[in-house]
């Protein structure tokens, strides 16, 4: 009797029935993740680490580099659905030897190569970090964007970045110290989702009418607002929406380094990560999707409005049916610094594929009072000439309005400067 | 295919007795050439086929072994009178043998066979498996300027491959056993398989076994796609799979065994104007009547004489009182209403003309109907 032979890559599963065997295609062969790399040199035994010109592992002592193992995969990427299987712990960690350090300041949780001697946290400055013992049992990426900026540039854009900008201190670029800029893979979530929303509202059109104005005695036009109830329905496709998987870090400065070109996605190899930093998501997948859902249904709301061809909306409601969600775990390239100036220290962060800069700068704020003091004067002034002259002959009207209107206009510029100003320093 | 069992040519004079153990003669109609078995040969019974014919004595093909499970009739023969009163009352102008009591004088109970099959099957399959899993969506409401998420839970199904050996032993797998009984399960519908026994050699007087006329050899295809039905269902199991698709299996069907189910049916019958006889089936569990009911168009063509006849009648005297209206003027009103009733019958004259053909045409289209149905086969499976 012929033996049978089942399929290459095919091993024998349970069967529940007797006289049956049951064979299916064998699980994905064992990711680097179940067993850590140690990146030592091949040629002379010394660590190796990512380089970013190289693209791959290169050792510092002797030259040996070797590129990364990884395609280029960009939005095509694997997506998952939302299942409680997908939610489970089932592929851990970041796949090499690591350690796992506290910040005992802002709580920040790091992975550092297993050799890296970093005691600075890149968040906060601080140095009271701790090893932790590792209670990883989040998922492991599975798509990441390489550093593409090599950290000696960063340097130079961080400094330029300083000197911007009229009202910081002027000895900002040259006192703060900005040198010590980590490297860092961010946790991020993608989202993607088709949204079908059906709007319901009553949608005013204007609509012109005649009348006869009694006291002119004149027929007279005006505007008159027809309301009635209206409906439609939208198709909102969403894709790729980013939504930050880290609870440490300034959200408003990372939306300033946003987005990312997802086009140079890549499989996750933990190479990558060699002699680099990176920190693993504390916001989890279902905290982050409630965010992205938050954002997705306002951008449907959006569009809904969008679709109402006028501006006089009331009674407005919608339901919106998600359908096709998925998402992606993935890691993004960003340099982090913290530098002080006086007694208080500043984030700064840097986009690792574009190289966008953006932070917290202090504010001079003696130069934004003289500028919004400067901004409302004309208008005082004018008010203040005006004012009298109506009162004694009835000439001051003119420079009365005059001022009034560069009030306001200086009022609305005074006022955006301040926010300028105010959101530069906030984190 | 390979069956381990033969067949025997009976002699028209010779029962069953000698091989089956019981008397039973073979007698065929000469019309259809269906062949029944019937303990009484010498009693004139008309073939529940096709009902053309008186079935006479002849030789039949019998395999040696006997029927091995039988399903027994749920309804008796008394259960039936008002159904087929009822049969023969939805048709208005029917013949004047089609009514609810010649049918039940003539309910003749028939068996119907299917062929059970036993086999072990040992081979190679391969299938795509199905799991369930869930995922979680939602849906959000925005009214009175807040939102409201209502979560929703969807099934999807992940296919997977799965291969395997298998070998097992399946008992009692039906196959059809008559060319044209998917004709017949077609319109009286499916028989409950579970209720079956095994046969004892108890068949009721006045009952008609009817012979296969389709041999294992010709029923096989039908059989092994039911093998492979089972082989699927059990590979399911084995995979633990929710679903199953694209299943295929190379194997040997061996240690064949065919023996028979008898499947319980009434056989009545009716003729119409031109005395051609229409067979009518009852189903012998759930008294499922099917058969064509003709309408009588000789009866159409009476009544509708009879209503023309009326009319004219009427016309004439609505002539009269017109023309005697100059001297009694109170004929005249009178003469309009035999006048407007004298249309009226003339009018109705044309329904009893009409209806039979319409509702005939109407039965020819149901048995064109019945007959692109989707063949209904024997129950799978005898537990």
């Amino acid at each position: 009797m012929r033996i049978w032979d089942p399929p290459a890559n095919f091993i024998e599963l349970p069967s529940q029935l007797e006289g049956v065997s049951v064979y299916g295609p064998a699980p994905e062969p064992c990711s680097d993740s179940e067993h850590p790399t140690t990146y030592t040199c091949p040629q002379c035994g010394a660590r190796t680490q990512f380089n970013v010109s190289v693209g791959g592992i290169a050792c510092e002592h002797c030259g040996f580099c070797a590129p990364a193992e990884s395609s280029t995969v960009g939005t095509d990427a694997e997506e998952f659905e939302f299942t409680p299987d997908a939610l489970a712990p089932s592929s851990k960690g970041l796949g090499s030897n690591r350690r796992t350090l506290a910040c005992e300041q802002c709580g920040a949780v790091l992975s550092l190569p297993e050799k890296a001697l970093t005691i600075t946290c890149p968040f906060c400055t601080s140095h009271r970090i701790s090893i932790r013992e590792s209670t990883l049992d989040e998922l492991q990426p599975r798509h990441l964007i390489p550093f593409k900026i090599q950290p000696q540039e960063i340097q130079l854009r961080a400094k330029e970045w300083l000197g911007k900008g009229w009202f910081h201190p002027d000895e900002l670029s040259r006192q703060s110290r900005v040198d010590h800029f980590t490297g860092i893979y961010l946790p991020f979530w993608t989202f993607d989702a088709n949204i079908i929303a059906h709007w319901k509202a009553e949608v005013g059109h204007e609509k012109q009418e005649s009348y006869y104005d009694a006291s002119s005695k004149t027929w007279q036009t005006r505007t008159k607002v027809v309301w009635r109830w209206e409906n439609g329905e939208i198709h909102l496709p969403i894709d790729d929406l980013q939504v930050k998987g880290s609870g440490r870090i300034s959200g408003k400065i990372l939306e300033r380094i946003l987005p990312f070109d997802l086009s140079a996605l890549r499989e996750y190899h933990p190479d990558f990560l060699a002699g680099w930093n990176a920190q693993h998501y504390d916001v989890d997948l279902a905290e982050a999707w409630e965010e992205g859902k938050v954002r997705m249904r306002e951008a449907a709301k959006c569009s809904c409005f969008a679709d109402i061809p006028t501006r006089h909306v009331r009674n407005f409601s919608m339901v919106a049916d998600f359908s096709n969600e998925s998402w992606r775990y993935i890691l993004l390239p960003v340099y982090i610094s913290a530098y002080q100036f006086g007694e208080q220290v500043f984030q700064i962060m840097v986009n690792g594929q574009n190289g966008l800069v953006a932070g917290q700068k202090p504010v001079a704020w003696w130069k934004v009072w003289l500028a919004i003091f400067a901004m409302l004067l004309p208008g005082i002034g004018l008010g203040l000439i005006g004012l009298p002259l109506l009162l004694l002959n009835g000439l001051g009207f003119l420079p009365l309005v005059l001022g009034g209107v560069l009030l306001t206009v200086g009022g609305i510029f005074a006022l955006q400067l301040y926010h300028q100003a105010a959101d530069s320093e906030a984190a | 295919m390979t069956t381990s069992q033969s067949t025997t040519i009976l002699p028209e004079s010779e029962s069953t007795r000698s091989i089956w153990g019981i008397a039973l003669y073979p007698l065929g109609c000469p019309c259809c050439t269906q062949v029944y078995l019937a303990q009484d040969p010498h009693v004139e019974q008309r073939c529940p086929s096709c009902a053309q014919a008186i079935l006479i004595p002849q030789t039949a093909r019998l395999r040696t072994e006997p029927p091995e499970a039988i399903i027994p009739f749920k309804l008796q023969k008394a259960d039936l009178t008002a159904p087929l009163e009822q049969f023969a009352q939805a048709v208005w102008l029917r013949p004047d043998d089609f009514s609810g009591e010649n049918l039940f004088q003539r309910l003749k109970a028939v068996y119907l066979p299917a062929w059970l099959v036993d086999c072990r099957l040992s081979g190679t399959w391969e299938a795509e498996a199905g799991y369930d899993y869930e995922v979680k969506s939602s849906q959000e409401t925005y009214q009175h300027g807040q939102w409201v998420t209502t979560p929703l839970t969807e099934k999807r199904t992940r296919w997977e491959k799965r291969v395997g050996r298998l070998d097992r032993v399946y008992h009692n797998i039906t196959a059809p056993a008559l060319a044209n009984s998917s004709k017949t399960l077609r319109q009286i519908g499916e028989f409950d398989s579970a209720s079956a026994h095994p046969y004892h050699f108890e068949i009721p007087q006045d009952i008609l076994l009817h012979v296969p006329d389709l041999p294992p050899e010709s029923a096989w295809e039908t059989a092994r796609e039911r093998f492979d039905q089972a082989a699927a269902r059990d590979c399911l199991r084995a995979a633990a799979a929710e679903h199953i698709r694209n299943f295929s299996i190379q194997g040997n069907y061996g240690s064949q065994n065919w023996t028979q189910l008898l499947m319980p049916m009434f056989f009545t019958h009716y003729s119409d104007d031109e005395g051609r006889q229409h067979p009518v089936w009852i189903h012998g569990q759930t008294g499922h009547i099917a058969g064509a009911q003709w309408a009588s168009q000789q009866k159409g063509w009476y009544w509708a004489g009879v209503s023309i006849a009326t009319a004219v009648t009427l016309f004439l005297i609505s002539l009269f009182f017109f023309a005697f209206n100059t001297v009694i003027p109170a004929l005249l009103p009178l003469g309009f209403l035999f006048a407007v009733f004298a249309f009226a019958g003339g009018v109705f004259s044309l329904v009893p003309l009409i209806w039979p053909r319409q509702w005939n045409h109407r039965q020819k289209e149901r048995k064109i109907f019945e007959q692109s149905k989707k063949d209904i086969p024997p129950p799978s499976a005898v537990p």
